[in-house]
């Protein structure tokens, strides 16, 4: 009778025989983010060159580009988190992670809180459902693209958790649209920016964590 | 590792053997049934060929290797915990039979559910594939991916286990 550990074996080899194409192998984290920097640019300058933007002389230099540099860095080092994180056994601490799912949108309070001070300005009477739609519908769509492609990114290194790697995917998405897109809306009330460009923040890493989960579900 | 990236088959085989012992261990400890450990310990290696592109050279091997057995072993228990969860369903929507006279002398509905669920998942899926949907052990076996022997083996045990936990309320009852 064969022995149960030799038929694995010999199961394994032949079926690795089959498949055992050369493969080249990812990059580290830190370098695959720079691959998505030119798209991160593009998001952030898209909103406030191509949409229209906000006057900039009432809000000043620091806190126009300033703050929302800023939270470009932000995005781009939850996106490095994310890559990281998908690789198995590199995984961050779940302390860590629940550090930054929280401690992002935390920041976008604080910079709400900031740009109203600096300059408050509030939804024009009767328009505020479409400021509201708006102001959901534009920083989903320009995540869309940054989300696709940090997620097949990320996918690529077969995640053993892809629901907190898509939703850091998506959170950075989400935070590198909003930095552009914060100085394209003229309004500051936090009600309106934390309703509507928090929420689209909110559904981007949402939708992220789906679609990871979905995308490895179907892979398996 | 890297020769292994680069596709050679020779490279795999040292890292199947380096690996294969402690893989085991590891399994061995979570899932104490060996025909399941070398399911999970096949699994686990198609699953590192599979996502062999995600490691990344000059970084240990091991934590790798360990973060993908522990996915596949918790994806396997996800799996079983589902299966069982809707076989239990699919028992509690058994409609109640048409009780014949002297029905007191068989056990109560409820108990036999509770026996049911005290009757180890493999025995307790080859006793309801067996007695209640009429699978022979052949299709049992084949279904579940074991020996018609074992499939009999463990119907026979369930029903043993599910006899000895009714007994106290109906004596003996057949299977």
């Amino acid at each position: 009778m064969t022995d149960p550990r030799s038929a694995t074996r010999q199961r394994v080899r032949d079926i690795v025989a089959r498949d055992i194409k050369p493969v080249r192998p990812l990059l580290p984290p830190g370098r695959r983010v720079l691959l998505l920097v030119p798209i991160a640019i593009a998001a952030a300058i898209y909103a406030p060159f191509g949409y229209g933007h906000r006057n900039f002389d009432h809000l000043g230099w620091l806190a126009s580009w300033g703050v929302s540099a800023l939270e470009w860095i932000l995005g781009l080092l939850i996106l490095a988190l994310a890559l990281r994180h998908a690789v198995p056994g590199r995984g961050v601490s779940r302390r860590f992670l629940i550090a930054t799912l929280v401690g992002a949108p935390a920041l976008i309070v604080l910079v709400t809180v900031v740009t109203y001070a600096v300059e408050p300005t509030k939804v024009p009477p009767g328009l505020a459902f479409r400021f509201w739609i708006e102001c959901v519908k534009w920083p989903i769509t320009i995540a869309a693209p940054i989300l696709l492609v940090a997620s097949l990114l990320a996918m690529r290194a077969f995640p053993t958790r892809p629901g907190p790697v898509g939703a850091l995917c998506g959170l950075a998405a989400g935070v590198l649209a909003d930095s552009g897109w914060r100085l394209a809306c003229d309004v500051s009330a936090p009600s309106h920016v934390l309703g509507s460009h928090g929420l689209a923040i909110v559904l981007v890493a949402g939708l992220g964590a789906v679609a990871s989960v979905a995308i490895d579900a179907i892979r398996r | 590792m890297v020769a292994y990236q680069r596709g050679d088959l020779e490279a795999f085989e040292q890292f199947y053997v380096a690996l294969e012992p402690e893989l085991r261990g590891f399994l061995r400890a979570r899932c104490h049934d060996p025909q399941r450990v070398d399911d999970l310990l096949q699994e686990t290696f198609l699953q590192l060929h599979r996502s062999r592109r995600g490691y990344l050279p000059g970084l240990p091997v091991r934590p790798w290797v360990y973060a993908i057995a522990k996915r596949v072993f918790l994806m396997h228990v996800r799996k079983v915990r589902r299966r069982e969860s809707r076989e239990m369903t699919e028992l509690s929507m058994v409609p109640e039979p048409e009780v014949p006279a002297g029905a007191d002398r068989l056990a109560d509905r409820s108990e036999l559910l509770s026996a049911l669920r005290q009757v180890p998942p493999d025995g307790r899926r080859a006793f309801l594939l067996h007695h209640w949907r009429g699978l022979s052990f052949r299709e049992i076996a084949a279904r579940l991916g074991i020996a018609p022997g074992a499939a009999k083996l463990r119907s026979s045990r369930a029903g043993s286990r599910l006899r000895h936990l009714l007994r106290g309320d109906e004596g003996e009852s057949g299977d």
